[in-house]
């Protein structure tokens, strides 16, 4: 079965995503407590999300990826800062979130196909988390756009 | 209520009343004599009245000196306020007043009142004509406008402008310039009651009455102290309590104020957990079989997902996170969940804590869950803190958009552009209206070039003021401030507009229970300051806003005309304004709304019906997730069907972003004291009020004093990561590891020590309402000592603190 490859790559991809969120909610702590705050907060989740699936690698076995780790250095190549610094790094944040999204999605429709409704539980669960994830980082970036980009500096 | 005398008519009431209760000293005697009543529509009139020197003729007002909004006539001789007194007829106060209006209504008179507009010229204010003041505003605004945008300039306001204020701004900052920046003060007070409100009833609208207080048999105070902070509506829950079937009073605050005092339970949690304790409540209220449930299926959505949520909260669970122990949030629960008529009134123990809006949303959430909502003597009301704080939401000159309508919903936009004349295109409906740490974040980077602060004091009222002060003297922003006095704001300022305040200009305000007033011209105001309201068309006047049909896009320019045009927005929205007018408003009581053909003589409570304003064309918004912040989509919100039922919103636990820890051990919180309001521009300027409260304070606990050696009265330091204060100790009355300073006092009229509480509070809003944090946060405490500590102080200090602690004998009464 090549479902260890996905939990693998979700795993994965929930540890770069809890990365990101923690470092942006650190470097932008100062011009956005609410990015700081709730940033890490939902670093957070990811992290009880990791931990979560280890229970599921306990039974299905895991093929580790590197790809989101890839990715992750990929999109965050350097640190950045400011107010469009923000924008570009949330923008970044919710790429990879995107990522852990489709991973759930694809998780819980091998969940079906295997009867396994502990699996498929959480899938609902936390993948519903990830979209809260996507949501806020949306929200952050509409606010923020408008202001960054059409006034000059 | 069989046996009990009916209430004597009013014209005898107030004879009767007059002569009963004459002037009282009300900052020793507070509440004044108590006059017992049961029932509804029984509270007895009690005219407090206060006169310097006989009145020539009495004008119609109301107070303007806490969100009550008593109904107040004001008596003037020659052109100066010399009488005070209560409106016997008015439904909200029956003729009492508290120390506030009694006192600080006079500040008025104050010889310090701006008069003419200020200038900056070679780096200091100087005086300067109208002409030459409103040029320069416009040619700024123009420059800016065209170099960076509508969007770098921003507005502040207030929740003390009138409705009819708000609305002339409301129309030139999103038709007339378009800029998202608009905010009040009010996102300091009371963004997280109309937040909560949007969330579980899909529009602002308290849904209960004061008249609700005449009937039920418990009440719920969340975070608030009305004994202090409304003191007319604590006349009339005392009244009650006094009567024969006093209704059982239940307290969650951390301090032991007068309003716990009076409490049957008194629940006191670390700052920051009201959620836990709320959740247990509502936990033990569900497993005991409290809940209404045929009102819940009938009326509610998301029932299941609160039970799911709330069963995580055992009391022994509330008791290790809230320090509550578990026996007195069982009792609490045991009146909660047993009233038969149940009113909760919620505050800034809530609105400016952790997790602001999703703890007043369980206040909500225990209401909808016992059915007492809509019917008599069961409501909530979440309250508000300024006079006139609703009138910025219904203006829509905070975070709204006028007539409460949705942002996010085109045809409301498309609705109000057509109300206006504009296009569409032209309001910045592009996203939530800006928050005031957000705008101070973008002025800070230089995003926002030009602000306009009217009637309010972000100097001394908005967190973390080491970081605000840098902010308000950047040299690159435009600063206007429209005050009556110099504050610690106006020193910044570009322009310094002298405003014509309360008493000095005619228009209307709305309380805290809907109830509409008016408030008469009663004196001019002094030299040439101008009410704001002729400062803001004006302005727009020299602008040359105009509609899309190249008319003056401002067509009224009178207040009354002005409420006529509101009134047109409001039409058939939840805060329907259409039946009332300048005239009904005239000679009788405050009415609350709405008030239409269908209610022509207002709504006393709101949703009798259980049809809530949560339909997805209707309501003002879709809702946020209450942890994070996100709103909701509109495609989750119609799937999710409210259609006209209430949305019982859960939310779990999340810990405050700053914790006591090794270094900084104790927890700040901060709030006001009985005899000021706000920065004390006005109640700081009524001596009595001044000697009865000259100072700021430290109140810790008798634990914590003595492990710091600290004496009632010593002067201490307290230290957050911002900033400090020194001021004397005040020992007792609050919680263990908790530690509270009063927010009012500034520099203005003591510039020599570190005194505003604000100097150490923490930068951070709740995700939803985005309404700042004031209480918590965490400090250090010391006590200063040694020589030289008296000169260092200055020689006022020994002064300052024997009147601080008389002042506090007097509470403690």
């Amino acid at each position: 079965m090549r479902i260890a490859e996905y939990l693998g790559r979700l795993q994965s991809a929930e540890q770069q995503l809890a990365e990101a969120l923690a470092a942006v909610a650190r470097r932008h702590a100062d011009t956005s407590p609410e990015v700081a705050t709730t940033g890490s907060l939902l670093a957070a989740w990811s992290r009880q999300h990791v931990a979560a699936l280890a229970r599921v690698i306990a039974r299905y076995g895991e093929r580790h990826s590197n790809q989101p780790e890839q990715l992750r250095r990929t999109l965050f190549q350097e640190p950045r800062s400011g107010a469009f610094g923000l924008l570009r790094d949330l923008q970044d944040t919710s790429i990879l979130a995107y990522e852990v999204k489709l991973d759930w999605a694809i998780l819980s429709q091998a969940a079906r196909a295997l009867r396994d409704e502990d699996l498929q539980a959480l899938c609902r669960s936390l993948g519903a988390e990830t979209e809260r994830q996507i949501d806020w980082l949306h929200a952050q970036l509409v606010e923020a756009a408008p202001e960054i980009l059409t006034v000059p500096a | 209520m069989q046996g009990t005398p009916p209430p004597p008519r009013v014209e005898q009431a107030e004879a009767l009343a007059r002569e009963q209760f004459a002037t009282r000293d009300s900052v020793a005697d507070i509440w004044g004599r108590p006059t017992p009543y049961y029932g509804e529509g029984q509270w007895p009139v009690r005219v407090d009245e206060r006169v310097i020197e006989a009145p020539e003729r009495w004008v119609q007002s109301t107070c303007l000196l806490c969100s009550n909004d008593c109904g107040m006539d004001i008596g003037v001789k020659g052109n100066r306020i010399v009488a005070v007194r209560g409106r016997a007829v008015d439904r909200v106060n029956r003729g009492r007043l508290g120390p506030k209006g009694m006192h600080a209504s006079f500040a008025n008179n104050s010889p310090d009142r701006l008069t003419r507009p200020l200038v900056r010229r070679n780096d200091t204010l100087q005086e300067a004509s109208w002409d030459e003041a409103m040029d320069l505003i416009v040619r700024k605004t123009r420059e800016i406008r065209s170099q960076y945008t509508a969007s770098a300039i921003g507005f502040y306001t207030s929740g003390q402008l009138f409705l009819e204020e708000y609305y002339a701004l409301a129309m030139i900052g999103k038709a007339g310039l378009g800029t998202p920046h608009m905010d009040g003060n009010t996102r300091l007070c009371t963004a997280t009651a109309a937040q909560a409100l949007i969330e579980t009833f899909g529009s602002d609208g308290q849904p209960g009455s004061y008249e609700d207080f005449d009937l039920c048999d418990a009440i719920f105070h969340v975070g608030h102290n009305p004994a202090e902070q409304q003191t007319v509506l604590w006349m009339r829950i005392l009244d009650r309590r006094r009567g024969p079937n006093p209704p059982r009073i239940v307290v969650l605050d951390p301090r032991n104020t007068p309003t716990a005092q009076e409490a049957d339970v008194h629940l006191a949690p670390y700052p920051g957990t009201n959620v836990a304790v709320l959740n247990g409540l509502l936990n033990l209220v569900i497993e005991g079989g409290q809940v209404d449930m045929p009102y819940v299926e009938a009326h509610t959505v998301g029932f299941e997902r609160l039970r799911e949520v709330v069963s995580q909260w055992p009391p022994e669970r509330v008791e290790a996170v809230s320090g509550v122990p578990a026996d007195l949030l069982r009792a609490a629960a045991g009146i909660l969940g047993s009233a038969e008529r149940l009113m909760s009134t919620v505050l800034q123990g809530v609105y400016q804590s952790n997790q602001a809006t999703a703890a007043a949303c369980q206040v909500n959430n225990l209401h909808l869950i016992r059915g007492m909502i809509g019917k008599p003597g069961a409501g909530l009301l979440q309250m508000n803190g300024q006079p006139t704080a609703q009138n910025t939401r219904e203006a829509g000159d905070d975070g709204a958009f006028t007539g409460f309508r949705n942002w996010q919903n085109p045809r409301h936009m498309e609705e109000l552009a057509r109300l206006w004349n504009v296009d569409p295109q032209v309001l910045p409906a592009w996203k939530a209206p800006t928050h005031i740490m957000q705008m101070v974040e973008y002025i800070r980077q230089g995003l926002i070039k030009m602000l306009w602060i009217s009637a309010t004091n972000p100097g001394v009222s908005l967190p973390d003021l080491p970081m605000i002060r840098e902010v308000l003297k950047k040299p690159d922003l435009f600063l206007i401030v429209q005050d009556a006095w110099m504050t610690e704001t106006t020193q910044y300022a570009s322009v310094v507009l002298p405003a014509a305040i309360w008493g000095e200009k005619t228009g209307t305000y709305t309380n805290a229970d809907r109830t509409v007033h008016i408030s008469y011209k009663a004196i001019d105001p002094p030299g040439e300051a101008r009410s704001d309201f002729d400062i803001y068309l004006d302005y727009a006047r020299r602008m040359d806003f105009r509609d899309k049909d190249g008319a003056p896009l401002i067509k009224f320019s009178t207040p009354e005309g002005a409420f006529e045009s509101f009134k047109e927005c409001t039409r058939g929205r939840p805060l329907d304004y259409s039946g009332l007018s300048y005239a009904r408003l005239t000679g009788g009581s405050g009415i609350p709304w709405p008030v239409n053909a269908q209610h022509p003589n207002g709504t006393v409570r709101l949703y009798a019906d259980g049809v809530f304003n949560t339909d997805p064309d209707y309501c003002e918004s879709y809702g946020h997730d209450l942890i994070t912040g996100a709103g909701v989509k509109e495609s989750e919100y119609r799937a999710l069907n409210p259609a006209g039922r209430a949305i019982l919103k859960a939310a779990d636990y999340v810990p405050p972003p700053e914790v006591p820890d090794a270094q900084y051990p104790l927890w700040l919180t901060t709030g006001r004291i009985v005899y000021h309001f706000h920065t004390r521009t006005k109640t700081g300027r009524a001596p009595e009020l001044n000697a009865a409260a000259p100072d700021a304070f430290v109140q810790i606990s008798n634990e914590d004093a003595r492990r710091h050696g600290i004496e009632n009265g010593d002067w201490v330091e307290v230290e957050s990561r911002r900033g400090k204060v020194i001021a004397p100790a005040q020992v007792g009355n609050i919680r263990p590891g908790v530690v509270f300073v009063p927010f009012h006092f500034g520099y203005w009229d003591y510039p020599g020590r570190p005194r505003a509480a604000n100097e150490m509070t923490i930068v951070g809003w709740d995700p939803v309402s985005k309404q700042p944090y004031f209480k918590f946060g965490a400090v250090r405490i010391r006590k200063l000592e040694g020589q030289g500590l008296r000169e260092r102080l200055g020689q006022t200090a020994e002064r300052f603190l024997g009147a601080a602690l008389g002042a506090r004998v007097r509470e403690e009464r």
